[in-house]
């Protein structure tokens, strides 16, 4: 019986042996760790899509820069079902936002997730070259000024909405929680060395191809052509404003990289000959050059510098790499042909991004705020870039449609106080709304520098440097293709140029793209444009009020002044 | 040895068994008779005592005393015991001897402080407790109709805070002893017959005792796992004697307390037409108002529910071996419809002596829990709970259209509520094993030696369909879907203890206690879903029904986790003739939690008591003093309540980080670093200090305690928020494969309080009545916290953040404008056409002009307070407007018997804290996208307003006391965080009101019934609170968003009918 107490006094001591240090070494389960990750560059590489990837994040980029930002502006109205949807963007609309609106700021944190993606494959790349035996060393140095294209691109993006921010050019560590901003001057050197430093090792875009979702040559000069062109118009049209302290007029350096892109031979404006091209919408005939680029058709058109890629992945909402600007911009209802007294509403998309009054008029050349310019007044519809920027009552969307099969429904307009709907990321529902899910996932890629934007800076650099005729000549070049893509024979070519030629340019070609703001803040136009507008949404009584000092800029979140604990501080116009 | 041990088992099984048929089939024991023995039992004035057992012990055999307080029974042989009890009385025993004519006088019972308190690792009469222990009497937890035992605990008490955190059947509930103790979580460790156990899975009938370790020094003894407090369960055991077997039963009907009233169609209509006339609209939608109808879809969404729970326990043995069996099962339907909760309990208690010093036994116990519906995160979600909409949804709108589909509101993108019931097809379940067997020894006087082998097993599956519907443009699905998730779960734990006790000169009495103990646990998961079944049906939402294979969507995920440590711990205790008492413990542990160089952390603590009644000086001078203690404890408990792996950085391979180069489909993968790690990252240490005192007066009928406490969390884990500038942000943990931002134990948080509990218990004649009183106080603070304000919470189209978690504030305290009425017609004047406010704040700016604080603000706006004074209205006007967390808790119970009858009253309340209200949003919206509440319509600022042609459609109303219906949002009247949406939270609730009937036993025993009792009982039947909301127990899922009600799931009103029969 004794024997009893040896047993668990026995298993006591076996269990005390047995519990050393290796009990409790227990490893992530399906998750590898940084030790064990980056052992190559080909794991380091998977860093860099990773950089990419940050670019397809769903609600971010998609919503701020095209519907949020976008929003400010004459041009643009926010939309969607009623005054109350989306309520941060319509607080932009109105100029009423503040630090305090939550969800819409969150492009500040995810613009620094893409740099720091930049910088995880930067702070680690000269370790791995160096031991890894089989890297291909013209591939490291492409990725590398990959990576430094894409670190220059986020800053811009911050720096455009937020001013001079705190550049990231490393790993920011908790050490690093406080830091304040850069000037704006600071930024726009950090992303011009970053550019210039990645242009010579990057690919031409046919040496890409397919592979057009990397970043070119092409990008990287279009990109500091931009950079350039917003430096030279801060530093001119803001004289004295401590915001802007340093910046340059560089026109001419911006006219050379513009044109180094031009004189690549790589891009060409769609259609400029009057080409038509095939495209489901339009088997038979084709469509015009300047329609095609804003179909799916389209994607990585020969006029296509940098396009955000975007697929119908069916990863579902928030996974998909697609696009929610297609739904967002798609409208919300329309109607079946079969149903001719529009008894019964079918459900599109979301209807944001609504064109205003001053939009339409603007492509007849009928805002009345637009002074000396060299176009005379015309039915806007004449202008064939108004159809494909623009939806108006009447007009139709192609459906595919389960019961009725492959028509043109009509659109409903009841509840767009605008009449009018954004078309240019137009899709059929069945391409963005994942046919079987419940999931939106536009499959087209946003355009975000396309060669047409580069002439239109090539024409703006010609002229502030003083070479009107240059300026003239690329001017005439948008304008033909316009014209070419319907052959209305507006726009006509311009015989004189002014500077109020190349604003209207822009707002025309570009129109509906979110540009427009960014646009008239750096030209100083602000005030003048978007200062007495109102909304159709509102009726009469509300006037936008564009604060000069205050609203170029968007403010700060304002958890991230708190999170900073001080060091980054509101411009003045905000506090 | 082994085989007997065996045999042991299952004899009581076979036993236990035989027992269940027996009673099943109605047969009753046979006893085996020699002689009889007739007596009769009286009280101390001489009156016969009807009721009272009378049992030999060591057997099953016992009868009861009749009427005039008479019994018989048989007897064997000369050398049995009888055991006389009753309630209220000192039981006795007395030897039969050859007597065969009795008489017993039982003595009313002087409450005794002898009563045995579980503690960590051992037990301890609770005269001689040195630490903060309540206890709560099991019968008090099966009083009110809960679904599990922690939801039980609300009011019961001193210092414990319990609320569900929504009130659907099967809730979680969060449990907060003595104030926020860690930001990590608040609840505290379960410990059932000894082991780590999930509260959820106990029946409450099961529990034969209940302790809640409150302060460090006794809560230390569980080391890490102590921090939040422990609340350690025994179950029931049986007993040597003749089998007894309880059934309760009880069924109920629940319904909605209370229904917010918002506006019918009519009101709707009149004022969506105000709201077009304001826009200038050319035609209003309702022309006629009076004749839009009415649909109220609370009405609609909520439903008088059934429950029903029934529960029977048999339980007995002999000198040697001793079995308790349970089983219950509750079925409760949610008063939303389309929720419920079904749980399955199973327990078996064997205990086997195979010699005098050694034996066996074994804990088994096994829980299913079933959920329909609504899942938490939906119910607390403004875009997902049909609570809300059914308030927000347009009331003239039918829920069905001609054709019998749902409807969709033609005037904003609100789904409709009776929609969004009716296709939820959730289910999930939870089943869960536990099973427990040790070995006593005891091979000396004093000194025993355990030891205990557990484990553990549960699964759970989730099952999700979703059918083809329309709701709303952005909540639709187009086809058919079914997804599936199985976890698995599994953990063992070895302890090993050995105890001594020890009497010295017989006034030094010496115990000792040490163990260790082992553990490790491991969880894994599974799920997928695949889309595009064949039909709808039941039998088809299986992924083998799915007709399409191509998706993508439909990619099975799957990982896991798992966790290891150890531990030592031991007890020394010493006390002077009971006078004197001291205590100290000691536990270090070590977890796979933490790095290689942090983990270990140690958790002392010591108490001492000194019993001052016991003092010749104090018993002649203050005689009415039955019982007086003094006692301090102090000790350092822990947590490791962060999720594993933290002290590792991880490399995310995830679908966010993918691209696509190739002007294809294909995506090339991404992979980064997705998470800040911290080597460094090490326990949390929480200090705590407590001063109680304990008294008793009048021979202890009245007995109180008070406490004061203190604690101070050091090193509290906290996730430190990377500003946006670090590139960490992460939308929603899921989708980026969890926290991104590094823990580290950066934080301080200090609680402080009071907390007095008073016990009266007395006889009144025939009634006997007592009054339990528990009041606690606490103050909790953050200490300190980085980064030095925590951001959280929001409402949709409230602008910011709701509540800060501040150094040395209150945690998750809610910041906003202070509002000062609206302004009035007199404050403004015309300039330029423009209708301004000029009697406000303002500015100077360069040129000259005034530039207002409210610069499009109008009258019938709210006026926002200037708080600094500058002029303008800035985020340095927001200012504390309430603490979310309750400062004041008290729970009040009182028992009265009278004869037959008894009543129970049970109240409970909490004060001193606020609540934002954020369902107010959208009632007063400005644009009709919404409903609108009914008092907004009829008290809202108004101007004259006239239709095109100038007739006046609406007259002005400026005694309206809600701002002007404002379909620009010109002053953010309701898109601001104001104290506009602060209530006061405080409430007294009659949580239950239970009235029984015992019928007299001398009846019942005659069919074999020992007690019959039948209930009537009635939970959450009165509340008073000044809270406009639904409920003011708005419960919530994160610790620093307290009090946030967006239309929050309220507590049901419970009615109950019930028996308690006891075989």
């Amino acid at each position: 019986m004794k024997k009893i107490y040896s047993i668990p006094v026995f298993l006591t001591m076996m269990f005390l042996v047995a519990c050393s240090e290796d009990f409790l070494d227990l490893k992530p389960i399906a998750m590898e760790t940084e030790e064990t990750f980056y052992k190559d560059f080909d794991a380091l590489d998977m860093t860099a899509t990773a950089a990419y990837g940050i670019l397809c994040t769903r609600d971010i980029f998609d919503y701020y820069i095209f519907m949020g930002y976008a929003s400010a502006a004459d041009d643009v109205e926010v939309g969607g079902e009623n005054t109350n949807d989306w309520p941060q963007f319509q607080a932009v609309d109105r100029l009423q936002h503040s630090p305090m609106l939550s969800t819409i700021f969150d492009s500040w944190g995810y613009c620094y997730k893409g740099i720091r993606m930049t910088n995880e494959f930067l702070s680690r790349v000269d370790k791995i070259r160096a031991t890894d035996t089989k890297v291909n060393q013209a591939l490291v140095d492409q990725r590398i000024a990959e990576m430094k294209f894409l670190r220059a691109f986020y800053h811009f993006y911050l720096a455009v909405v937020y001013g001079g921010v705190p550049i990231a050019d490393k790993i920011v560590d908790p050490s690093m929680f406080s830091t304040p901003r850069n000037s704006l001057k600071e930024v726009y050197d950090f992303m011009i060395k970053d550019l210039k430093e990645a242009i010579p090792y990057l690919k031409e875009k046919s040496q890409l191809a397919p592979n057009y979702g990397r970043v070119s040559k092409g990008a990287a000069r279009a990109l500091l052509a931009k950079i350039l062109l917003y430096e030279s118009s801060y530093a001119k049209n803001y004289p004295g404003d401590e915001r802007f302290a340093g910046m340059q007029e560089r026109w001419t350096e911006a006219l050379q990289y513009a044109e180094e892109v031009i004189n690549s031979g790589e891009y060409q404006l769609v259609g400029i000959n009057g080409e038509r091209f095939a495209s489901w919408r339009n088997p038979n005939g084709g469509v015009g050059g300047y329609r095609w680029i804003f179909t799916l058709d389209g994607d990585n058109s020969p006029e296509s510098i940098w396009e955000i890629q975007n697929v119908m992945d069916g990863k579902g909402w928030t996974y998909t790499r697609g696009s929610y600007i297609v739904t967002y911009f798609t409208v919300r209802y329309y109607y079946r042909p079969s149903d001719p007294t529009h008894s019964d509403r079918v459900v599109g998309g979301w209807s944001f991004n609504l064109p205003t009054s001053y939009m339409v008029n603007a492509f007849g050349n009928q805002d009345s705020r637009e002074t000396g310019l060299h176009s005379v007044p015309v039915d806007p519809k004449l202008d064939p870039r108004f159809a494909t920027s623009i939806g108006r009552p009447g007009d139709t969307i192609l459906v595919n449609d389960q019961t009725e099969g492959e028509k043109w429904f009509p659109m409903s307009f009841s509840n767009l106080p605008t009449q009018t709907i954004s078309r240019k990321y137009e899709c059929s529902p069945q391409e963005y709304w994942n046919g079987r899910t419940n999931d939106n996932e536009g499959p087209m890629n946003v355009r975000w520098i396309r060669y047409a934007d580069v002439v239109l800076m090539a024409a703006e650099a010609a002229y502030m440097a003083g070479d009107k005729p240059k300026a003239l000549t690329y001017i005439n070049q948008i304008r033909k293709r316009a014209r070419m893509s319907g052959n209305t024979g507006y726009p006509e070519d311009l015989t004189d140029i002014s500077f109020e030629d190349i604003v209207h340019e822009r707002r025309l070609e570009l129109a509906m793209e979110g540009w427009r703001f960014f646009d008239l803040v750096r030209w100083r136009l602000a005030k003048k444009y978007i200062s007495g507008i109102t909304l159709a949404a509102l009726g009469e009584g509300y006037v936008v009020d564009f604060e000069e000092g205050k609203h170029e800029f968007f403010p700060i979140p304002y958890n991230e002044i708190q999170l900073s604990k001080g060091a980054l501080v509101q411009y003045k116009g905000w506090q | 040895m082994k085989i007997s041990t065996v045999q042991a088992f299952l004899r009581n099984a076979v036993r236990g068994g035989a027992v269940i048929a027996l009673l099943l089939i109605g047969f009753s024991h046979p006893a085996y008779a020699q002689r009889v023995l007739k007596g009769t039992v009286v009280d101390e004035n001489n009156l016969p005592l009807p009721g009272v057992n009378i049992s030999v012990k060591g057997t099953t055999r016992g009868t009861v005393t009749d009427l005039e307080g008479n019994f018989s029974l048989s007897v064997q042989d000369e050398s049995e015991v009888l055991v006389i009890s009753f309630v209220g009385y000192s039981p006795v025993e007395i030897p039969v001897l050859n007597q065969s004519q009795l008489k017993v006088t039982l003595k009313e019972e002087v409450r005794k402080l002898d009563e045995v308190v579980v503690i960590g690792y051992g037990v301890q009469k609770k005269a001689d407790l040195t630490g903060a222990v309540a206890t709560v009497a099991s019968e008090d937890l099966v009083k009110v109709p809960a679904s599990s035992i922690d939801k039980a605990l609300q009011g019961r008490a001193a210092g414990v805070f319990a609320q569900s955190v929504t009130g659907a059947p099967g809730s979680n509930v969060n449990i907060m002893i003595r104030g926020i103790t860690s930001i990590n979580g608040t609840n505290p460790m379960w410990v059932v017959d000894g082991v780590p156990a999930d509260p959820k899975t106990i029946n409450p009938n099961d529990i034969e005792s209940m302790s809640v370790l409150k302060d460090a020094s006794s809560a230390a003894i569980y080391g890490a796992n102590g921090g939040n407090g422990v609340v350690i369960v025994s179950t029931k055991k049986g007993k040597s004697g003749r089998t007894t077997a309880t059934l309760n039963v009880y069924t109920g009907w629940q319904e909605a307390a209370k229904y917010i009233n918002v506006a019918n169609g009519p009101e709707f209509a009149t004022m969506y037409k105000e709201y077009e006339a304001l826009l200038r609209r050319r035609r209003f939608t309702f022309p006629n108002p009076d004749t839009v109808a009415t649909y109220n879809y609370q009405d609609l969404i909520f439903r008088t529910a059934p429950m029903q729970s029934y529960d029977l326990g048999i339980s007995g043995g002999t000198d040697k071996s001793t079995y308790y069996f349970g089983v219950g099962y509750l079925t409760q339907e949610g008063i939303l419809r389309n929720s419920s909760y079904d749980k399955l309990t199973v327990r078996m208690n064997l205990d086997q002596k195979l010699t005098g010093w050694f034996r066996v036994g074994e804990n088994m116990s096994f829980g299913r829990q079933i959920y329909h519906g609504y899942q938490e995160w939906q119910l607390l979600n403004e875009y997902h709970t049909p609570i809300l909409a059914a308030l927000n949804y347009h009331p003239f709108v039918p829920p069905y259209d001609t054709t019998g589909n749902w409807s969709f509101t033609p005037l904003g993108n609100t789904g409709n509520p009776v929609a969004s019931v009716e296709l939820l097809h959730h289910k999930s379940q939870n089943n869960s094993g536990k099973l427990s067997v040790f070995a006593v020894l005891e091979p000396i006087k004093g000194l025993s030696y355990e030891n205990k082998i557990t484990g553990t097993a549960s699964f759970g599956i989730t099952d999700d369909f979703y059918p083809i519907y329309f709701i709303t443009p952005s909540n639709r699905n187009p086809n058919s879907k079914v997804y599936k998730q199985s976890d698995w779960y599994y953990d063992w734990l070895w302890q090993h203890r050995v105890m001594y006790n020890v009497t010295l000169a017989g006034v030094h009495n010496i115990s000792a206690m040490a163990g260790f103990e082992a553990g490790y646990a491991k969880g894994e998961y599974m799920n997928a879903t695949r889309w595009d079944l064949i039909n709808e049906s039941r039998e088809m939402r299986y992924f083998n029904a799915s007709q399409n294979d191509t998706l993508l969507s439909q990619l099975p995920n799957g990982a896991g986790n798992e966790s290891s440590g150890y531990s030592y711990y031991g007890r020394l205790g010493y006390d002077y003739k009971g006078i004197f008492l001291a205590q100290a413990n000691f536990r270090r542990d070590a977890s796979s939690k933490f790095g290689p160089r942090k983990r270990f952390g140690n958790f002392p603590s010591f108490s001492l008591g000194f019993k001052f009644s016991e003092l010749s000086i104090v018993k002649e001078k203050v005689p009415f003093m039955s019982f007086g203690k003094l006692r301090y404890g102090w000790g350092k408990v822990g947590n490791n309540a962060i999720p594993d792996y933290v002290y590792f950085s991880t490399i995310g391979v995830l679908d966010v980080y993918s691209y696509s180069f190739d002007n294809t489909t294909t995506e090339a993968l991404g992979a980064a670093p997705n998470k800040l790690a911290n080597l460094s990252v090490a326990w949390e240490g929480e200090v705590t200090q407590n001063l109680g005192l304990d008294l008793g007066f009048f021979g202890n009928k009245l007995y109180l305690t008070a406490e004061l406490f203190k604690r101070y969390n050091e090193g509290m884990l906290m996730e430190v928020q990377a500003p946006g500038y670090a590139g960490w942000i992460v939308r929603s943990s899921y989708q980026e494969g969890g926290v991104a931002n590094p823990i580290a134990n950066v934080g301080n948080i200090s609680n402080k309080g009071i907390e007095i509990s008073a016990d009266w218990k007395d006889k009144l004649g025939k009634l006997s009545y007592s009054v339990n009183f528990n009041f606690t106080y606490v103050n909790t603070k953050a200490g300190e916290i980085r980064p030095d304000t925590i951001f959280r919470g929001s409402a949709k189209g409230i602008n910011g953040y709701l509540t800060r978690t501040i150094n040395g504030q209150p945690i998750g305290e809610y910041y906003g404008f202070i509002t000062q009425g609206l302004f009035k017609p007199e404050d403004a004047d015309t300039i330029n056409n423009v209708i301004v406010i000029t009697n406000q704040p303002y500015t100077i700016d360069n040129s000259g002009n005034k530039i207002y604080a409210q610069p499009k603000a109008k009258p019938g706006d709210f006026r926002f307070k200037d708080v600094n004074g500058d002029g303008r209205i800035t985020d340095a006007d927001m200012v504390p407007m309430g603490n979310p967390n309750p400062k004041y808790l008290f729970g009040m119970n009182i028992n009265l018997e009278y004869g037959w009858f008894d009543l129970s009253v049970f109240l409970q309340g909490v004060a001193g804290n606020k609540i934002f209200n954020a369902t107010k949003f959208y009632m007063f919206n400005m644009d009709g996208a919404f409903n609108w509440s009914a008092d907004y319509v009829k008290n809202h600022y108004r101007e004259n307003i006239y239709d095109r042609a100038g007739n006046l459609l609406f007259p002005e109303n400026h005694a309206g006391k809600y701002p002007r219906l404002d379909p620009r949002n010109e002053n953010n009247n309701f898109s601001t965080i104001s104290d506009f949406y602060m209530e006061d939270g405080a409430y007294l609730r009659l949580k239950n009101i239970q009235l029984g009937i015992t019928i007299p036993q001398v009846w019942t025993s005659r069919i074999g019934i020992e007690r019959f009792r039948f209930y009537v009982s009635a939970s959450n039947l009165l509340t008073f609170t000044r809270y406009s909301g639904y409920d003011p127990e708005v419960g919530s899922s994160d610790l620093l968003v307290r009090g946030l009600d967006k239309a929050a799931y309220p507590q049901a009103r419970i009615y109950t009918v019930g028996l308690n029969v006891n075989f």
